[in-house]
């Protein structure tokens, strides 16, 4: 019988939370398809928090590639690891979160496989005894309706975010732990030679990228400068959550492109999402239409972000950042 | 690659201009065509002024080829890429892709590049963009790596080429939870731009006016019934948001109500 297959990607020392988002899907198609849920874990030391991270997405076996060549994202090599756990699980649906990394790998496993993919759903179910999935296009501007083949191998990535975390409830007595044996890389993959930590401020604050965010907290250009931007980051501290930026913003110099959120930018679907001093340019809805809740704060109660917030408070959001700030219990204001 | 000349593909995909709002058909079934205006995706104009700028700072290379799959008006991304300084361009004809379909577009253009090889040289460097403005899934570069057995590095946002390798700063983070990593890269390999790595230009008139002129190479390739991409049941737009509550009163008090409201009615926090 074929299983489900979740990716737990790596992310630091632990396991990405946008990985055990995909523990309430898993759950559902296992029970819709009757297939048994495996995980697979790939990086270096990984080993021993597997059967955790399995046991958290309701797994009952766990395939682990865990070698020092593969302490590092390389495309293929990664590929590789994913292909032996595909094969040795029999999966026949992959589900894995939709990060900058298995966006990267998915399409070279897919082809690898013949597989048909499905990347970046924001819904994913089962209706008419199909695996179907709801994704955007056109930068939002449409959502199209899929429908995936009931036979082969099928790679679906989940947009993070779509999902909560299940805390408790998935009942898993024992996770089967199965080596994979990866062989080291063929000399032409890419090979990392350096990791760039810049947007790490502690040890304590990973580097969060804006599309795995739970929470941002987005700035334009009425900033008005790069060190204004201190205010957005105090309050996306005290919220726990990643600074954001328009377009604008990120080609007066104030934010770094990494940071951009629309069209050309990234597309965020965080629980919260607050605007301030953002105008909400078409290009920039595309990017984050659709977050949970939008808090818009503008001078401009005009501003087509308004059109688009679930809160809006027309303001400065020099005056109302701080207090806001302040009010959560953070520091500053 | 001392004594062989450089030889850079850049593939580019012909699609709706994203600056412009789109309408779906009342059945669901694709775009309203009427009043659609298509571009050459702004992702992959950084690819072709990547491939323009390495033409431009070496000796070496021979020729940049630019590639789509794609219907017949599709050309006219071809058109654009050569008036920005692309040299010859190279037409995949499939008059019934769908813009999702990714990976089917991908092997086109693998079984494409396997023709064009057969009968000269292969590439030693192929660009396109991260993903594109309509289907948005980035699926089509490292697909088309897979298909050709190559290298790729994915997001690149900076690149440097000694000779045939190439250091590459890439925004896909390494497993330790960085968001940029530095990738080395031997050629042949394929790299997909995002944005950052290059401001594309915009070509004067007399170039566009030229590029019009340029033949194209057209293929028609057979290709596998097999089903490679999902497929496509409805389009719709997406659903209205209720709309905006005001919040009044003066700044502490905003941010008081917001603050209760976040936490009580919308619980997102």
């Amino acid at each position: 019988m074929s299983a489900i297959l979740v990716y737990l990607e790596k992310r630091g020392d632990a396991i990405n939370r946008a990985s055990l988002e995909l523990a309430s899907l898993a759950r559902t198609l296992s029970q819709a398809f009757g297939m048994p849920i495996h995980a697979v874990v790939i990086g270096s030391g990984v080993a021993a928090g597997a059967a955790k991270a399995a046991a958290a997405v309701g797994a009952s076996k766990v395939f682990i590639g865990d070698a020092a060549h593969l302490a590092d994202y390389r495309p293929r090599l990664y590929r590789r690891a994913l292909e032996a756990a595909v094969a040795s699980s029999g999966a026949g649906i992959v589900l894995m979160a939709s990060t900058a990394m298995s966006r990267d790998m998915a399409p070279r496993l897919a082809v690898r496989l013949g597989a048909v993919l499905a990347t970046d759903c924001s819904e994913v179910f089962v209706e008419q005894g199909e695996l179907r999935v709801r994704r955007q296009q056109y930068s939002g501007k449409c959502v199209g309706l899929f429908t995936l083949p009931s036979s082969g191998v099928r790679v679906v990535t989940v947009r993070p975010n779509t999902y909560s975390i299940v805390e408790a409830g998935i009942a898993t007595s024992i996770v089967e732990s199965v080596p994979l044996d990866v062989a080291a890389d063929q000399p032409t993959d890419a090979r990392v030679v350096a990791v760039d930590n810049a947007s790490a401020n502690s040890e304590s604050a990973a580097p969060q990228d804006v599309t795995e965010a739970d929470i941002i907290v987005a700035g334009g250009r009425s900033l008005k400068s790069a060190e204004n931007f201190a205010i957005l980051e105090a309050l996306a501290a005290a919220l726990g959550g990643a600074v954001g930026a328009t377009r604008a913003a990120v080609d007066a110099g104030y934010q770094p492109h990494a940071r951009q959120i629309g069209l050309t930018g990234k597309t965020v679907a965080p629980r919260l999402y607050i605007a301030c001093g953002v105008h909400g340019a078409i290009q920039h809805l595309a990017g984050m239409r659709s977050s949970r809740v939008i808090v818009a704060i503008n001078t401009n109660k005009d501003a087509p972000i308004f059109e688009v917030a679930t809160y809006g408070c027309v303001g400065d959001l020099f005056e109302i950042v701080p207090r806001l700030t302040q009010e959560l219990g953070g520091g500053g204001g | 690659m001392e004594n062989q000349r450089m030889r850079i593909a850049v593939i580019v995909k012909h699609v709706p201009d994203s600056r412009v709002s789109v309408r779906v058909k009342a059945d669901g079934s694709a775009l309203e065509q009427d009043g659609l205006k298509f571009v050459c995706d702004p992702f992959d104009e950084i690819a072709v002024e990547q491939a323009v700028q390495i033409k431009a700072s070496r000796s070496d290379v021979q020729e940049i080829v630019v590639m789509t799959v794609g219907r017949h008006a599709a050309a006219e991304a071809l058109r654009h890429a050569l008036a920005m300084g692309a040299d010859r361009a190279v037409h995949v004809l499939c008059e019934d892709i769908l813009p999702h379909e990714e990976i089917r577009a991908a092997k086109l253009c693998a079984a494409a590049i396997h023709q064009l090889a057969a009968v000269g040289r292969g590439f030693d460097l192929i660009l396109c963009g991260v993903r594109t403005t309509d289907n948005g899934a980035g699926e089509f570069g490292p697909a088309l790596a897979e298909c050709l057995d190559l290298p790729h590095a994915g997001a690149i946002t900076q690149m440097t080429l000694d000779g045939s390798r190439a250091r590459v700063r890439c925004r896909v983070g390494a497993s330790t939870g960085s968001i940029e990593s530095v990738f080395d890269v031997q050629l042949p390999a394929l790299m997909t731009c995002e944005r950052g790595l290059i401001e594309p230009r915009h070509p004067a008139l007399p170039k566009l006016m030229k590029a019009k002129q340029q033949s194209i190479h057209s293929m028609n390739l057979s290709e596998s019934s097999e089903r490679c991409d999902a497929t496509l049941v409805k389009l719709t737009p997406p659903p209205a948001r209720q709309s905006c509550r005001m919040i009044e009163g003066d700044a502490s008090q905003m941010a008081r109500e917001l603050v209760r409201l976040l936490r009580e009615e919308a619980k997102a926090l």
